[in-house]
């Protein structure tokens, strides 16, 4: 694709791209948030709280997606760029989909779009640190498409269901989750052209990071299924169950109240088939990790474990009931 | 018919206790350290352990919550 245009980073201190300290990047994000004009607004604090939450794959993202043979050809500078950029991200990723998902809590118009255009600015001008020229006429299209998807993404999640339900397959929620999840993974695309990663190299890491993201979705929806149905928010998993109450018909005149919908979820095993399909994405995504990017494997093996015990757990709740 | 109704008490009960305790271990995955077997790496991935070292010098710190988010 790009990569061999890419210019390397001047920023090289071999033994330091086995550090990235996950606190001081987050710590780093939120300062780079606070010297926003826009603190004191009522929105920045619906974004900030986001900031805050901590999520260590996405702190340490650039580390994971340095091939194992490349490290010590980029410092820890231009991956803590990287991360912070990927956390900043992350955060207006969550932001925005609050918005859409509780329409109650956008603010006004101007607001959201000054503090939008100002993170936007943020989040570019670190990848612009650490990107030369060449790398950046290659990413930057690349992180606006993202961008167009995911909008795209907002505004069918913002349409919702109002008696309603369009039938969704896996593949068409898959397809529609990693539009949503898109920009987060920017991050990964620029550690693999800075380090000049083939082709290859940066379509299989691109898709193990989005079976990952799968996995963390599928696993969310089996978590919040109960939620997003009494919030109305079409999940995989709140389209499953209910279409094990109206088979034939799409028209959902009639919705049925939340403790039998989730009951029926439980019972028609569509909580437990989420958590299965959590599981394929992890395995997958560390099938495609394999083997240059090691740590993200372990990570990935991990998050199998956890999903498998929960779903074994919710499994024998069923049951013996 | 007093009868029918005990059963149908027994569903009843029976229903909102699964639903009771499918939520219980909801909420201990949602809020508490996994279990003993879990890595700690995916507990602090999925927001749960404060403190964890991993391979090759990564270090993962969870911080605490500030007034915003708890």
């Amino acid at each position: 694709m790009c990569a061999s245009w890419v210019e390397r980073s001047q920023d090289v201190a071999p033994t330091a791209s086995t550090m990235l300290n996950a606190r001081r990047i987050g710590e780093e994000a939120e300062r780079a948030a606070l010297s926003l004009s826009l603190t004191r607004e009522k929105v920045f604090e619906s974004y900030y709280t986001y900031l805050t939450v901590d999520e260590p794959a996405v702190h340490l993202m650039p580390l994971h997606f340095l091939p194992h043979a490349s490290r010590g050809r980029v410092g820890e500078g231009p991956l803590r760029e990287l991360a912070v950029a990927a956390k900043l991200e992350y955060a207006r990723n969550r932001w925005l989909d609050e918005m859409v998902d509780h329409p109650g809590s956008a603010p006004g118009l101007s607001p959201a779009h000054r503090l939008n255009d100002a993170l936007l600015e943020l989040i570019n001008s670190r990848y612009s640190r650490v990107l030369g020229g060449a790398a950046s006429a290659c990413f930057f299209p690349l992180l606006s498409e993202l961008h167009a998807r995911h909008g795209l993404s907002l505004i069918l999640d913002g349409a919702r269901f109002g008696g309603f339900v369009p039938p969704v397959t896996l593949e068409e929620y898959a397809e529609h989750a990693m539009a949503r999840h898109g920009p987060v993974r920017a991050p990964l695309d620029a550690v693999l052209l800075l380090v000049e990663a083939k082709d290859s190299l940066l379509l299989r890491a691109r898709s193990s990071w989005h079976n990952w993201a799968l996995g963390v979705q599928f696993y969310d929806d089996a978590l919040d299924v109960e939620e997003d149905f009494r919030n109305h928010n079409l999940t995989w998993a709140v389209g499953c169950a209910l279409h094990h109450f109206h088979p034939s018909s799409d028209d959902l005149a009639d919705l049925p109240d939340p403790d039998t919908f989730y009951e029926r979820a439980l019972a028609e095993g569509v909580v437990s088939e989420a958590l299965s399909h959590a599981e394929s994405f992890f395995a997958e995504s560390a099938r495609l990790a394999e083997p240059d990017f090691p740590s993200w494997v372990d990570f990935q093996r991990a998050c199998m474990g956890q999903v498998r015990r929960l779903r074994e757990d919710y499994e024998k709740l069923v049951t013996g009931a | 018919m007093q009868h029918e109704n005990h059963i149908e008490d027994r569903m009843e009960n029976g229903r909102s206790g699964l639903l009771a305790r499918v939520r219980a271990r909801t909420a201990q995955e949602q809020g508490h350290p996994a279990s003993e077997s879990t890595a700690p790496y995916v507990s602090a991935a999925l927001g749960q352990t404060p403190y964890v070292a991993v391979g090759n010098g990564a270090i993962v710190v969870q911080r605490g919550c500030n007034n915003w988010n708890c």
